[in-house]
């Protein structure tokens, strides 16, 4: 048994108006990058500060580095670092005081490693906050988070507001960090590309509800895109577990199935052709999200 | 830099790097003893995750290719002691299961199928004269 950094049990959170969050298990495995995937409104931020603790849940349970993140939530934050999809810095304070600020609430702070990424980012550290672009905004919340080496970072698009040169550097100074150190990462994100980089673990969500969690290596080994061809007419397209998506054509089927489907099994009759065809994972995600809406 | 990753490509990107590293011993711009970067530095000029890189090498020690030194690094095999034949044959005979089966749902038959292979072992020992 693998160790989790975080486990939810059918952590829910409905609101009036909408169920946020539904059921959702999530096993986030110590020392991984893990993708946390949905389009906009899925539900990603909402189950975030649940983990944070600053949310409480409708129904359901969690534990993050083994701790109860709404009893034990300050215990908790000092081994987190959280970037929030919108940051409410304080625009008063000047770069440099927010840092000492910052550093005197974080007692495994890093002095060496904020120098190193405001350098990177080329932080103005005379400039009051509230003066920054968005974009350095994010780069300072980004240091804040980092700085004092948690053990679990909770980020919520994160690479939101940064150009491609500056997204590939902070990833691979997020690289360097996870070998130096068990650290966990969660990345939530609608940038899938970014994701398949870097994450080795993937979840997808929408609608609050959880459409696949998996290795990423396991998924796009696991999911394709099955055509079978028929010399006569296409029979029905049987049920089973296992189909994502079925699409019958007078001739064929196009399949999206995954490891639990075996084609040989599921023709009724000689097919004519097979073609067996591997899929990216926007074309997997695609199919996990057809299929729900169906 | 020798290797390179496609991240929206279909193939995972541990099996992009095995097979990189493969085909670059098989033509010899990578030679026997020659050093491979550490999972860490690897992992951080590609961008992509350490435990990918680990995988692949995993992956490519268990099949001879390369080898672990404790504490100096990982290097190409000498690939004439690599693998015994029969690990190779096995290797081998998995793929012709799938070749097989693919065959079999294509409706080849026998006498095609060992046309093809023989063909295609002709082209290829035309392309290495």
């Amino acid at each position: 048994m693998m160790d989790l950094a975080i486990q939810t049990k059918q952590l829910s959170k409905h609101y009036p108006n909408v169920e946020a969050v539904q059921e959702l298990n999530l096993q986030v495995p110590v020392g991984s990058i893990f993708g946390f995937l949905g389009p906009n409104g899925a539900g990603k931020t909402t189950t975030i500060r649940m983990l944070l603790g600053l949310t409480f849940p409708t129904r359901g349970n969690a534990t993050v580095l083994g701790l109860n993140p709404w009893e034990q939530g300050s215990a908790l934050r000092q081994h987190l670092g959280y970037v929030a999809e919108n940051n409410n810095l304080y625009n008063y304070m000047r770069v440099r005081d927010i840092l000492s600020f910052t550093k005197s609430l974080k007692a495994t702070w890093d002095d060496g490693l904020a120098n190193q990424m405001l350098e990177l980012f080329d932080l103005p550290q005379k400039e009051e906050v509230g003066t920054l672009s968005r974009g350095m905004q994010r780069q300072l919340a980004l240091i804040l988070a980092l700085a004092s080496r948690p053990k679990l970072l909770l980020l919520d698009e994160p690479t939101s507001g940064l150009d491609p040169i500056k997204r590939r550097e902070f990833l691979n100074l997020m690289l360097e960090q996870l070998v130096e150190q068990e650290q966990t990462i969660l990345l939530s994100s609608h940038d899938l590309s970014e994701v398949e980089r870097i994450a080795d673990y993937v979840a997808l969500i929408d609608h609050g509800s959880m459409l696949v969690q998996s290795p990423l290596d396991d998924l796009k080994q696991n999911v394709k895109q099955l055509i079978i061809g028929f010399s006569g007419e296409a029979p029905e397209v049987p049920k089973e577990t296992g189909i994502l998506q079925a699409k019958r054509a007078p001739n064929r089927w196009e399949l999206i199935v995954d490891e639990r489907v075996d084609a040989a099994s599921l023709l009724p009759m000689p097919a004519v052709r097979v073609e067996e065809r591997r899929l990216s994972l926007e074309e997997i995600f695609f199919a996990y999200a057809g299929g729900q809406a169906r | 830099m020798l290797f390179h990753v496609d991240a929206s490509s279909s193939v995972p990107i541990y099996v992009q790097i095995v097979d990189q590293v493969k085909s670059a011993t098989a033509s010899g711009l990578l030679k026997a003893g020659e050093q491979l970067p550490s999972v860490r530095e690897l992992a951080v000029s590609l961008t992509v995750n350490p435990n990918t890189i680990a995988r692949a090498y995993q992956e490519l020690e268990r099949d001879g290719i390369i080898y672990t030194a404790r504490g100096r690094g990982t290097f190409i095999a000498d690939t004439s002691q690599r693998l015994t034949l029969e690990v190779r044959l096995k290797t081998l005979e998995q793929h012709i299961e799938r070749l097989l089966v693919e065959a079999y749902h294509l409706d080849i038959s026998k006498a095609q199928l060992l046309d093809l292979i023989t063909r295609k072992l002709t082209e290829g020992e035309g392309a290495r004269e």
